[in-house]
């Protein structure tokens, strides 16, 4: 059990709670006090300092937009947008729950108006209508409008119907939506960029000749900006994706695309590096048990660079996380970045501590994504020697 | 003619005045089913006589022939057991055999694959470890997987590169040991590169000497006459066996010398600079 619990401890790269592990199963009490007071209470110390010193900077300084929010008010500020995810939620229910009704009862006016008085009338007006064009009337026109209106009635509930049943909730996005909107972008991002950047990453380890033929474009582009980017991005796929038609909306794509440009560099020099830093003897292997192309990348270059690629994944997926926030706030994407824009606009009586609760939000969501990574590195690099380094 | 052999080889890496000859004029026959020891210095160019016969280096100048056909790459008729147990670190025991085998006899079933693996795990008597990764494992451990991977190729030449060199004085006594039964059981033609002279002579048919690099060449063979099986503990008490290892290490122990007296390049001269802690260490033993 002690030895499970610390094996998963470490696979969820929480080191800090090793000791509390070990000394809840009595292990050398004095060892793990010290360490606990060194990895625990002493982070959380320095979290609260923060907190102090926060506190009495933000009494001090004043802006037009009002005081700066201390941590208290962010705290509350915090809790109302959550009230208000609630609320939101419950209107959106309410909402969908109505369009069933509103669809039942136009359901039943259509019933309604397949009653046999009403077949009764039709069948009336054509007959009015037919004596009417045999006998040339000058009334036969007015007949035949009477008919179709009557006719078309049904059609008209029908579309109506159609209309009720897909209607959609057009409230705005609450915070909790902006953060599923950002993270569904930046791992859209981060899967362009990996199946770009993991392929041409293990051709340039593999072929010098292709990594001489690749580098300057790397160098070149790799310290270019993501706000350079996002507005090319903008218009290109401004070009070619259609607000209406398309499955995935404009601004998402270019937020993505945005996202995968400057996010794929760590993971294509690491790859790089991994697949051109294999070991001799490895390949040597390889080379003994003739294997063929195929099954040298696939049993020998890649598992051996799995350590270094996930490296750089980790490196891009924090890379992406930054760049993409910048870009949903310069393009006023939907998102986070679009949600911190909204609050500098509108200037309301909380923004200022909702910009505060954006900050934390993104710290924490990077710091979840990191862990995530470190976890999946950790699990492709058991059985190295040297694990890379886990901060 | 000879079942491996190597005719006037000479091996040079690099160009230019960074051309370095590492062998030169080997000549080297080697009988079907004999076990033959290679033994040198350390960067005497061992291995590269190793790479050659594994088809991994080819010769700047002269053959290497198998049956008289000329080696060109490295084949499944040729098993290696590198220096550096070159496990696949990322496999289990018999995940790195099974690769071996797999790439060797395609035409296995998974049913037959799997006992041929699990067969040659016993014969190293690792089936208690066969779900562990190599980083799990002791050298000693590690290189009997390497050992393992080698022979269920089922190879005609079993290519050894000082398999036993990083292992402590025990564990590779025991791995000897191991590697003669092995070798009793099913003989088969040998090349153990080593620095040991006792491994040498109390494994090999024929303990042959590699002069000191640059440009090394092969000295005279040794024959080792002793009768088989042999047994550690009856040798240490065996006056053939000191009388060869006296002769082998008298040889090598002139070779080491004539090679540093033959050294003429100047010697850069040394700053006269010693760390201050060492000095402080040397002077307080001193006292």
């Amino acid at each position: 059990m002690k030895n499970f619990l610390l094996k998963a401890v470490d696979l969820a790269a929480l080191n800090a709670l090793d000791p509390v592990v070990r000394l809840t199963f009595g292990e050398d009490p004095p060892t793990q006090l010290r360490k606990i007071a060194r990895f625990v209470v002493v982070p959380i110390a320095a979290f609260a300092a923060f907190l102090g010193i926060w506190w009495a900077v933000a009494e001090n300084v004043v802006t037009k937009s009002g005081k700066m929010p201390t941590p208290p008010v962010v705290l509350a500020a915090a809790g109302d947008m959550w009230k208000t995810h609630l609320a939101s939620i419950e209107q959106r229910q309410r909402f969908y729950q109505g369009r069933e009704s509103r669809v039942a009862a136009l359901e039943s006016s259509l019933t309604d108006l397949d009653s046999p008085a009403r077949r009764e009338r039709l069948e009336r007006l054509r007959k009015d209508l037919a004596e009417a064009e045999a006998s040339a009337s000058p009334r036969a026109e007015a007949k035949r409008f009477a008919l179709e209106a009557a006719e078309s009635q049904a059609a008209a509930v029908e579309s109506q119907i159609e209309a009720a049943r897909h209607a959609r909730y057009a409230g705005a996005p609450t915070y909790l939506d902006q953060i599923a909107t950002s993270l569904k972008t930046v791992f859209f991002g981060f899967a362009i960029a990996t199946l770009i950047a993991v392929p041409i990453g293990v051709l340039c380890g593999v072929s010098p000749t292709f990594m001489a033929a690749v580098s300057p474009l790397v160098a070149l582009f790799k310290p270019v900006s993501p706000i350079v980017w996002l507005p090319i991005c903008g218009i290109v796929v401004g070009a070619y994706v259609d607000a209406e038609t398309s499955l995935l909306a404009p601004a998402f794509v270019s937020s993505a695309i945005t996202v995968a440009l400057c996010s794929l560099w760590p993971t294509l020099v690491n790859t790089a590096l991994g697949v051109a830093s294999i070991d001799k003897d490895h390949l040597n292997v390889a080379r003994v048990l003739r294997l063929s192309s195929w099954t040298r990348l696939t049993k020998i270059i890649i598992p051996s660079a799995l350590p270094l690629i996930f490296t750089g994944l980790r490196i891009s997926l924090g890379v992406g996380w930054m760049v993409l926030i910048a870009a949903e706030l310069l393009a006023t994407n939907p998102g986070l970045g679009k949600f911190v824009w909204d609050a500098f606009q509108n200037g309301g009586s909380q923004s200022f501590a909702q910009m505060f609760v954006a900050v934390f939000t993104v710290g924490v969501i990077g710091l979840l994504l990191d862990r995530l990574m470190v976890i999946l590195q950790r699990a492709v690099s058991v059985g190295r020697e040297a694990s890379p380094s886990s901060l | 003619m000879s079942f491996l052999e190597l005719r006037d080889v000479s091996v040079a890496f690099g160009a230019g005045s960074r051309r370095a000859e590492v062998l030169s004029g080997i000549d080297l026959a080697i009988e079907e089913n004999e076990f033959v020891a290679v033994i040198g210095f350390s960067g005497s160019g061992k291995t590269t006589i190793l790479n050659l016969l594994a088809g991994l280096t080819q010769p700047t100048s002269g053959e290497v022939l198998k049956r008289g056909e000329p080696i060109l790459g490295p084949g499944h008729d040729r098993g290696v057991v590198f220096q550096s147990y070159s496990l696949l670190p990322w496999l289990s025991v018999y995940a790195n055999i099974e690769l071996a085998v797999r790439q060797v006899f395609p035409e296995m079933t998974p049913a037959e694959r799997r006992s041929h693996v699990e067969r040659y795990i016993d014969v190293v008597k690792l089936t208690p470890a066969l779900k562990k990764r190599p980083s799990e494992l002791s050298g000693g451990m590690r290189q009997r997987v390497a050992i393992a991977r080698a022979l269920a190729m089922r190879p005609e030449i079993l290519l050894l590169d000082e398999p036993f060199g990083a292992l402590d004085a025990i564990t590779r006594a025991t791995l000897q040991d191991e590697l003669l039964r092995i070798w009793e059981e099913d003989r088969r033609t040998v090349l153990l590169i080593t620095n040991d002279v006792d491994e040498a002579i109390l494994t090999a048919d024929r303990v042959v000497p590699l002069k000191p690099g640059p440009r090394a060449t092969l000295g005279p063979s040794f024959e080792i006459d002793l009768p088989r099986p042999r047994d550690r503990r009856e040798m240490n008490s065996c006056p053939r066996f000191e009388s060869i290892r006296n002769e082998i290490s008298g040889y090598l122990s002139h070779l080491g010398a004539a090679s540093r007296s033959q050294d003429r390049r100047p010697i850069p001269p040394k700053p006269d600079l010693r760390p201050r802690v060492f000095a402080t260490l040397k002077s307080t033993h001193a006292v």
